[in-house]
């Protein structure tokens, strides 16, 4: 039937997502897809999904969204969703949602600053620079040269 | 003060019900938020219709309520119908892999909201908005 699907860009390590049509369930769940697989493909640290022109979000892509952000924090990456229009969060708190785990901001600029943030703190875990170099041998120096 | 019926069988036909009553809503004068609600309040029965009866149909009709200018919608299926309503309007119930929010949520989006279902004969949910 539909074999549509909402491109999906790689932006350094994040991933960036624009919708701007009206998302059906069969869309939505193949994004969901799609960014995963993206995610592990790239290791991206990060997810931004624009939905400023998105004109409505009802439970089901509500829950999309949850589950985005669940999955990629499983896979050690967060998710940001920008430029949320002020009547979709008004009618999203008075149906119920509270889109858990997901963070919000202004706009992509805003979105990619709050990216650098949560993925920059989360750099800082020495435990993960450690699985990071014994994961990736070829590039000692290069591991070695970011810790000075 | 016209009226119509879409027949849904599939999500692609509930993007054209939800333009219908986007359009609906405009020329009642309806504001942003407003239409933004009532179009969401479509989109979630008529997935509930598509997940539980498959089929059905949704009436759009353009009334006066309460001296104002009002977008009326009928959702009928003749699905497997809802034994327990009271139960399938309590938040957070949910009988299959969603988080519960459809019918409660959509009750407290609408100004007037009224549900008819028994099990075997189908569902048929009213909901009323205006500006």
């Amino acid at each position: 039937m539909h074999t549509d699907r909402i491109p999906i860009l790689k932006l350094g390590q994040y991933l960036l997502v624009t919708i701007q049509v009206d998302l059906y369930d069969e869309l939505a769940e193949r994004l969901e897809s799609d960014i995963i697989t993206m995610a592990r493909k790239h290791d991206s640290r990060g997810i931004l999904i624009d939905i400023s022109a998105v004109s409505m979000v009802d439970s089901f892509m509500g829950r999309i969204f949850s589950n985005i952000a669940s999955m990629a924090k499983l896979m050690d990456a967060e998710t940001v969703l920008t430029g949320m229009q002020p009547a979709v969060a008004i009618t999203l708190v008075e149906l119920g949602l509270t889109l858990e785990g997901v963070h919000t901001a202004l706009n992509v600029d805003d979105g990619i600053a709050l990216l650098e943030q949560l993925v920059g703190s989360y750099d800082a875990n020495p435990l993960e620079e450690i699985v990071e170099e014994e994961e990736e041998e070829t590039e000692p120096a290069a591991d070695g040269a970011i810790d000075l | 003060m016209g009226q119509l019926t879409y027949k849904i069988r599939q999500p692609s036909d509930v993007v054209l019900v939800k333009n219908a009553v986007q359009k609906a809503a405009k020329s009642q004068g309806f504001s942003l938020l407003n239409t933004t609600r009532i179009v969401t309040a479509t989109s979630e029965l008529c997935r509930n219709m598509l997940d539980f009866a498959q089929r059905g149909e949704v009436r759009i009709q353009q009334l006066s309520k309460q001296g104002r200018p009002a977008v009326c919608l009928v959702f009928a299926d003749e699905g497997p119908g809802i034994a327990d309503i009271s139960q399938a309007m309590k938040e957070g119930y949910s009988s299959r892999n969603s988080l519960g929010m459809g019918l409660p949520g959509t009750r407290r989006i609408m100004k007037e909201f009224h549900i008819e279902s028994s099990p075997g004969e189908g569902t048929k949910i009213e909901i009323c908005h205006w500006q």
